[in-house]
């Protein structure tokens, strides 16, 4: 049990797709300009995510290496256009607000990194674990930037007013989309070289596992 | 040599005949999910625009709206109250400035503007969709015949591109109720 | 839609709604791959023929595979097979039969199948149910501004990296604020409406 809630912490927290792993731009920054959007998104990017990974972990063994990412894509867009039919008819305002980002979800390379790099190597429950995790952590990571987003932007927290203040509205047009994420990946950044530092000091000798992560961390930048 | 050949070519059949299998699956699925959901998806559609029309009309007894005519892709409701016809509906869509702006428009049976409801828009939030507002859209209460902006209504500062899309959506929406109630094309 | 309004469309899909600075469709390799302008003129290129061509391939199978059945719920599987296969067959063509272009393109091509540039080009023009032509027109110039987009950035970015900024902000923060600062000039297009 307690390897399933080390691995959620992994997906929110020390390998958050989007702030660590820097992936799923798109949805992250376009439908962030509200929180109630960015909770229906980054939920229903999970619904898919445990789904398409429970599914893919069943068929590993049945579908050929050869077309693996084609067989994966099928799957994977199954399930976007169930989930998008399903909002559709029981939760139509949030299907008119998040429009065609829903069928986006196909390509969002959350999906199809975990289906790879997981799903194809480990039993069922695991991988859902997995995509449990990583959906949350993408969650987590759309409501922070749009928490941020419709409170300087729009001066609202989940469409509540905050009395007397005057909004920014250039957070919520693309460039204070661009620009909050940099900022909150330079705060990610920030904290975890002082994690990492701290870690160095307590444990001078042996093998420092934080300072490796972040230079694992420092890697994935420069690929990306 | 001819063994191996055949072998391969049994091979990628049976890669594409397992692909195939898995497309086979999901359409199945998918499609199982659509048929679920297709009822419940249309009446979302007719309870939004309901909905809408009740706002405008300011009455949550009103009869199901009865289509009245569809002209150059405006779609003309009656809107009735226990059997008696109280106004018309014109539901319209006008390009705004992130997608279609959809609204109905009802009006009084003489012809003048009663209200202005959003059914759906894709404005940026904060900026364009205040042209959604109450305070922009009460401006067209009363109003009637051809309306321009900067006369008869006021454009939401910061948000011209949206307030002119539900102008152009009003004003048409006018000029195919006034054909049609001109025409005599509202079969009773 | 005459000639004139298939042009105004043309500039308001490539400037007014630029792909990434104004729907962010395809901010992945925006971000990923545009590091020098070389690159970034290969990768926008690349993208530029795949959305053209799966433009034109994807009306088809709309309107005449899925509509006539009643099936167009099925749309986001049978487009994004459709591109699938498409930049597989690309890759192959072009290695065969073009080599030239296939060395300059060849890299670009996989990573294009998870390009949302690609599928929302498709899906949109669906929903504007653009016909045949427009469709092909919209997909050129949506595909050219992102590749405008790309190329300008990347020349953005080069400039970067004689800059000496903070250590949090060092890497993918930084290219991420010179977007925000590069979409604000072009927000100045937005609401440009004919």
């Amino acid at each position: 049990m307690n390897k399933y809630v080390k691995q959620l912490k992994e997906g929110i927290l020390d390998n958050n797709p989007v702030l660590v792993q820097l992936l799923g731009m798109c949805p992250t920054l376009a439908t962030t300009t509200e929180l109630k959007n960015a909770v229906g998104m980054g939920l229903a990017a999970t619904a898919v995510l445990v789904c398409s990974n429970l599914f893919i972990s069943l068929l590993r063994k049945f579908i050929p290496k050869q077309v693996r990412i084609a067989a994966y894509i099928v799957i994977i867009s199954g399930f976007v256009t169930a989930v998008e039919l399903l909002m559709r008819a029981y939760l139509y305002s949030l299907y008119q607000a998040l429009g065609l980002f829903i069928p986006l979800i196909v390509v969002n390379c959350i999906i199809l990194a975990r289906a790879e790099a997981f799903a194809s190597k480990n039993k069922p429950l695991p991988s859902m674990v997995d995509g449990l995790a990583m959906g949350l952590g993408f969650t987590f990571a759309l409501c922070l930037l749009a928490f941020v987003r419709e409170l300087l932007g729009a001066g609202t927290v989940f469409g509540y007013q905050i009395p007397g203040y005057t909004p920014m509205v250039v957070f919520i047009l693309p460039a204070g989309a661009f620009m909050t994420l940099g900022f909150l990946i330079a705060t990610v950044q920030k904290i975890r070289s002082v994690t990492a530092e701290r870690a160095k000091q307590k444990q001078t000798q042996g093998i420092k596992p934080a300072s490796a992560a972040a230079e694992a961390a420092s890697g994935e930048e420069e690929k990306a | 040599m001819e063994a191996t050949k055949n072998n391969a070519v049994v091979q990628s059949a049976l890669v594409g005949l397992k692909l195939l299998l898995i497309c086979a699956i999901i359409a199945g699925v998918v499609s199982f999910v659509y048929a679920l959901t297709l009822e419940q998806y249309e009446a979302n559609i007719l309870e939004t625009k309901r909905q809408a029309i009740g706002a405008i009309f300011e009455k949550d007894s009103l009869d199901d709206p009865k289509q009245a005519a569809e002209i150059d892709g405006v779609v003309i409701y009656e809107v009735y109250e226990n059997g008696a016809l109280i106004g018309y509906c014109a539901e319209v869509a006008s390009a705004g400035f992130g997608g279609d702006i959809e609204m109905m428009i009802g009006y009084q049976s003489d012809g003048s503007i009663l209200g202005v409801e959003f059914i759906s828009h894709s404005e940026t939030p904060g900026l364009g969709s205040k042209a959604g507002q109450p305070a922009y859209l009460e401006q067209y209460v009363g109003q009637s015949g051809v309306l321009t902006l900067g006369t008869d209504v006021d454009a939401v500062s910061g948000a011209t591109v949206s307030s002119r899309a539900v102008l152009a959506g009003v004003n048409a929406a006018t000029a195919a109720l006034q054909s049609v109630l001109s025409g005599g094309a509202v079969n009773e | 839609m005459n000639f004139g309004q298939i042009l105004l469309m043309m500039f308001t899909a490539l400037l007014v709604e630029n792909f990434i600075f104004s729907k962010f469709y395809g901010c992945c390799p925006f971000l990923g791959v545009s590091e020098k302008p070389s690159t970034a003129l290969g990768m926008g290129m690349a993208v530029t023929f795949v959305i053209t061509v799966s433009g034109a391939v994807t009306w088809v199978v709309y309107y005449c595979l899925l509509e006539p059945f009643g099936l167009e719920y099925l749309k986001t599987i049978a487009f994004i097979l459709v591109i699938a296969a498409l930049v597989q067959f690309i890759e192959m063509f072009l290695r065969k039969f073009i080599p030239a272009l296939y060395s300059a393109l060849g890299i670009y091509l996989p990573l294009i199948t998870t390009n949302c540039a690609v599928l929302s080009s498709a899906l949109l023009i669906v929903q504007n149910g653009y016909g045949f032509v427009e469709s092909v027109c919209f997909c050129f110039a949506a595909s050219l501004g992102f590749t405008l987009a790309i190329v300008v950035f990347a020349g953005l970015r080069t400039r970067m990296e004689n800059a000496d900024p903070p250590a949090a902000f060092k890497g993918f923060p930084l290219t991420l604020i010179a977007a925000g600062l590069l979409a604000m000039a072009f927000s100045c297009f937005s609401g440009v409406k004919f």
